[in-house]
């Protein structure tokens, strides 16, 4: 039984105000929270860079605009030589995309291999007609490619909502900056609030946070980056269609674990295909992607990331597909980290509940 | 414009003035100083309050800035090993080994402490490795000073122990 003779009234009241607040404060400030995250995003992959200017006496504000500098350059070169190429091809794709979408039946003839695999899927299911995979494959496939399908229109309505990125490209570099200039400040206001019990388990939750999530980002950039570049020269060299349009894809597909590397590798062959080049190209571009994939796991991986994420290899596969169900590509590109940081936090948060005698 | 304005003329070197008087901080220049105090998280113990038991994680360093707080052995009751006054520091033992913290620590005042994290404080010292030094050196010299006291002590409790035994012996005789 409660003794209500002990509850401090007031206190109740005014914590259900917090909450309430707290509560409120989400609903007005929801429609910001990617442009926040984005620029959480963005600060947390330039921190290091500010941190070692700072380190060389160089005040924090200076050598903020010192790594903005370079960032406009870099982005204004993007802006130049990237970007139209990069447009022209998708433009392209989609074109020669609508065209065989429009008389489909020749690709089936142009791959006979194809009337082969559905006609053994086929027979499977006659056989166990249990097995739903055919609809299954079919649903999971036709959402990804769906996604696919719509990359270049989406690259297209993000130049058409001028609006939207003339809001983002203004709205993350300011918010960034505050959140460089200003880390330690707003940590010290979280913390304001933490209660003394929690107060060393909440550092070391944060800790763990930064630590997993922070590396984690930025070892997932510059590996991105890495493929992107190294997919990118060694289509082109090859002479596959869409070499850099490809080449970025990849670069980005290849941070899903397993599914992803051959996701470059498709694209490279139906390139080739839908273009009516000599299928040699697809093999050199094979030999090609499979040489990026080497660098990356022997030299690239080991370097930037390091130690493994340490979960199974067959938990890893089941949550990229688990995630391509839930939101799509997307899903699959972000469920591993997602899951692997809830997984490093809670093991940590359940220790040092035991060890503060909270649980 | 405001804002920039405040971003462009605030004070260069932004720290709390009593940071000069923690002895082992002396040393630190007014940037040196403003980097430490970046780390520092300011915390208010009510009289009584536990600040640390003894086998909690080694998380966070303290530096007492005002009241008083006692070190016990053991948990909660326990006696009374030591009590520290201002500008004093505790909890630094887990920087040097990854160890559950060696004592209890129960605020006997009201107590305004500052905490600086375990893992912080040894990326800044990585990171500003001149700093470092200067705050590594004080802190040896002030652990070096707590064994020597704790030797004298032990001493002390020998020649008791001694006394009390051969006190015994004699009644016993």
């Amino acid at each position: 039984m409660i003794d209500t003779s002990k509850i401090n009234y007031p206190r109740v009241a005014f914590y259900f105000l917090i909450i309430s607040l707290f509560i409120l404060g989400i609903i007005f400030y929801q429609s910001i929270f990617a442009y926040v995250l984005s620029s959480l995003f963005f600060a947390y992959l330039l921190n290091p860079i500010v941190f070692s200017l700072e380190k060389a006496h160089v005040p924090r504000i200076i050598g903020i605009g010192i790594v903005y500098f370079f960032i406009i350059g870099i982005i204004i070169g993007i802006a130049l030589f990237v970007i139209p190429p990069l447009i022209k091809q998708a433009n392209e794709l989609v074109n020669t995309i609508s065209v065989y979408v429009k008389n489909i039946d020749s690709i089936q003839q142009k791959i006979p291999y194809i009337d082969k695999v559905t006609d053994f899927f086929n027979s499977l299911q006659a056989k166990f007609p249990f097995l739903t995979f055919q609809k299954d494959l079919a649903n999971f496939g036709s959402k990804i490619l769906d996604q696919v399908h719509n990359l270049p229109s989406i690259l297209f309505d993000f130049v058409k909502n001028l609006v939207s990125i003339v809001a983002l490209l203004v709205t993350i570099p300011i918010v960034g900056f505050f959140i460089l200039n200003d880390k330690e400040k707003f940590m010290k206001a979280f913390f304001a609030f933490v209660p003394n019990k929690y107060f060393e388990l909440t550092v070391l939750l944060m800790r763990k946070l930064d630590n997993v999530a922070g590396t984690y980002l930025r070892a997932l950039m510059i590996e991105i980056s890495i493929v992107s570049v190294l997919s990118s020269i060694a289509l082109v060299i090859v002479g596959v269609p869409y070499a850099l349009l490809i080449g970025i894809i990849a670069g980005f597909a290849n941070a899903i674990p397993y599914f992803g590397p051959s996701i470059g590798v498709i694209l490279a062959i139906v390139s080739v295909i839908i273009n009516s080049q000599p299928m040699s190209i697809a093999v050199y571009a094979i030999i090609g992607l499979y040489l990026v994939q080497a660098i990356d796991n022997n030299i690239v991986y080991p370097i930037v990331i390091g130690k493994n994420t340490e979960m199974h290899p067959l938990i890893i596969m089941l949550t990229v597909i688990a995630g391509g169900y839930a939101w799509g590509v997307l899903g699959m590109f972000l469920s591993v980290p997602i899951v692997f940081l809830v997984k490093e936090i809670m093991i940590v948060l359940y220790k040092n509940l035991k060890d503060f005698e909270i649980i | 414009m405001n804002v920039f304005k405040k971003l462009f003329n605030k004070k260069k070197f932004i720290y709390d003035e009593r940071l000069v008087d923690v002895p082992f901080l002396k040393k630190l220049k007014p940037r040196e100083l403003g980097l430490f105090n970046r780390m520092i998280y300011k915390r208010n113990f009510k009289k009584g309050e536990i600040i640390f038991k003894k086998d909690y994680p080694n998380v966070v360093l303290y530096f007492l800035m005002k009241g008083t707080v006692q070190i016990l052995l053991n948990n909660e009751k326990s006696i009374v090993i030591s009590e520290l006054e201002p500008y004093s520091f505790f909890g630094e033992l887990g920087m040097y080994i990854d160890t559950k913290r060696s004592a209890s620590v129960v605020s006997k005042t009201d107590t305004e402490l500052y905490a600086v994290s375990k893992d912080e404080f040894k990326h800044f010292v990585d990171t500003f490795p001149k700093i470092g030094v200067k705050i590594l050196y004080a802190l040896g010299q002030n652990m070096s000073k707590d064994i020597i006291k704790s030797n004298e002590r032990l001493k002390e409790c020998e020649s008791k122990l001694k006394d009390k035994m051969s006190n015994d012996r004699y009644i016993q005789n």
